[in-house]
């Protein structure tokens, strides 16, 4: 039970972001895309290295270990 | 090329007369070919990636990208900022010209992934509180889906790196 409450709440946050991103592209709305959203994160210069750390982090934690 | 320097050069044309276009459909057609085929490499390279029996060779699978990506990243944001330094019009958005609604909408959702990551973290046993790493190792011990996953981190480190328009 402990489990399915577990995943079903990933699930839940997973539907959120598609979700969101379909809203977002519907044209005329205020929210935005998670593409625009990274783009204004890579505008400031310490958020790019730390999204590609965090990239790299990501690439090494699932894949290496 | 500018429009005025063609006007110049265009033989028997009135102040009116329309200016040829300058067609970028070739280099458009170059960019999509170019970017078909590094993706085709990309999907091969996941496939050799996601070999079971290559493991033992995972650091360097993973670390080649990584390295690739931190040296194109520095050439590309070197680039990116020398061009926003050269240009004049500098000025700063709040939420880079972002609706607020939508920065915090995406806010709260990385919120609330942290925090039931953070909350499943502390319990035990593992199998009862899955966390994102248990999901994610579940479903990727079938070569297929690790493949994909592969794909897709590779694609986001290339979107991380290109240059911004």
């Amino acid at each position: 039970m402990t489990a399915t409450i577990g995943v079903a709440v990933f699930a839940l946050i997973a539907v959120g972001v598609v979700g969101l991103e379909a809203v977002a592209r519907r044209s005329g709305h205020p929210h935005a895309t998670m593409t625009e959203v990274g783009r204004w994160l890579r505008s400031h210069r310490v958020m790019r290295w730390a999204l590609l750390i965090s990239w790299g982090f990501v690439g090494w934690h699932f894949f290496v270990q | 090329m500018s429009d005025s320097l063609l006007a110049d050069i265009e033989p028997n044309q009135g102040p009116s007369a329309p200016l040829p276009a300058v067609s970028t459909v070739p280099s458009r057609r170059r960019r999509r070919v170019a970017l078909a085929a590094l993706l085709l490499a990309a999907a091969g390279y996941s496939w050799l990636a996601s070999d079971f029996d290559l493991s033992r060779f995972a650091p360097l699978v993973v670390g080649v990208p990584m390295v690739f990506a931190a040296v194109a990243a520095l050439r590309s944001w070197i680039h990116h900022d020398r061009r926003r330094a050269a240009s004049r019009s500098r000025e700063r958005r709040r939420f880079g010209g972002l609706h607020h609604r939508g920065v915090l909408m995406w806010s709260v959702l990385a919120a609330l992934l942290i925090a039931w990551e953070l909350r499943e973290l502390t319990g035990s046993p593992r199998v009862d509180y899955p966390t994102v790493t248990s999901l994610v190792g579940t479903i990727t011990s079938f070569r297929p889906v690790y493949a994909l996953a592969f794909l897709a981190w590779l694609v986001v480190g290339y979107r991380l790196i290109e240059r911004q328009r």
